[in-house]
């Protein structure tokens, strides 16, 4: 019975992150009403692809972050892709601000997560603490196929700085540091 | 003579006050050269990566904050500065590439 098990993980393991069955989605929910909720903590503009991704992350969290800490248990951070708005030969436009201008449609959202021990399920060599993913469009939906390989590989980039681009880098700046 | 010089320095500094400058930035050996870029509004930043291997652009600096996306080698990647003020670059794959940047009025 026991060799039963240690097979079955192992082949969970050789099918990759496809394979986990406890992870992405399953477990990192769609944060319903987060538009009212959460802190809006930062827009970063992606020109070459048209779109203004709105950053913002669990309330409860926030208020206990530090700077030179990884994110308390339980931070949620959203990225929610913005259309940018176009000129009539598809060119982006810029506002007053010299930034670009999102509109209302929403492409995808993307949800990390960390609870922990949540990492266990993901072998050294991809896991990113205790984070895990979710993409979700914009009707609540998780996205039927997605692939989360990127997120876990692209985001090991700031192991030093708990696997995030943006928001360990806002509470710097806002500390000062 | 000498206020002959100082007029044509001065006639430099006009001339160079009213157009918009180009400041290219390397990506050789995982690094950005010059590290750090004095610019003023209007000016680009012209990102060349002239290493061997993929690199990025990534501002998270509120007001600022954009990413440019994965350059390959060989690229350019130009962006207009059109706000004042001051904000960090960092490659997305390469934690330890950085650079600052101070936009003038
Ligand atoms: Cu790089």
């Amino acid at each position: 019975m026991h060799k039963i098990v240690v097979i079955s993980l192992a082949s969970v393991f050789a099918a990759g992150l496809a394979g986990y069955t406890l992870a992405g989605p399953d477990r990192v929910a769609f944060p319903s009403g987060y538009t009212e909720r959460f802190v809006l903590y930062n827009t970063v503009d992606r020109p070459d692809r048209k779109t203004i991704r709105f950053m913002y992350v669990s309330p409860e969290t926030h208020t206990k972050a530090k700077a030179s800490e990884p994110a308390p248990d339980g931070t949620i951070l959203i990225m929610e892709d913005h259309r940018a708005k176009v000129d009539a030969s598809g060119g982006v436009q810029f506002g007053s601000d010299g930034r670009l201008v999102p509109t209302d449609q929403i492409t995808n959202i993307f949800v990390m997560e960390k609870r922990a021990g949540w990492g266990d399920a993901y072998p050294p060599a991809v896991r990113n603490g205790d984070w895990d993913y979710a993409h979700y469009l914009p009707d609540g939906k998780p996205k039927a196929d997605a692939k989360f390989d990127g997120c876990f590989s692209c985001h090991r980039n700031r192991a030093g700085r708990d696997f995030n681009f943006t928001y360990t880098k806002y509470l710097m700046d806002r500390e000062g540091k | 003579m000498r206020a002959a010089i100082l007029l044509s320095i001065a006639g430099i500094v006009l001339a160079s006050g009213s157009h918009a400058g180009e400041h290219r930035i390397g990506m050789a050996g995982m690094a950005y050269a010059p590290a750090t870029i004095e610019a003023k509004v209007g000016d680009t930043l012209v990102f060349v990566n002239d290493d061997t291997q993929a690199h990025n652009v990534l501002t998270a600096t509120v007001g600022f904050s954009t990413d440019l996306g994965k350059q390959d080698p060989g690229s350019e990647t130009t962006v207009t500065l059109r706000k004042s003020g001051a904000f960090d670059l960092e490659c997305v794959i390469h934690e330890e590439m950085r650079a600052r940047v101070v936009v003038r009025p």
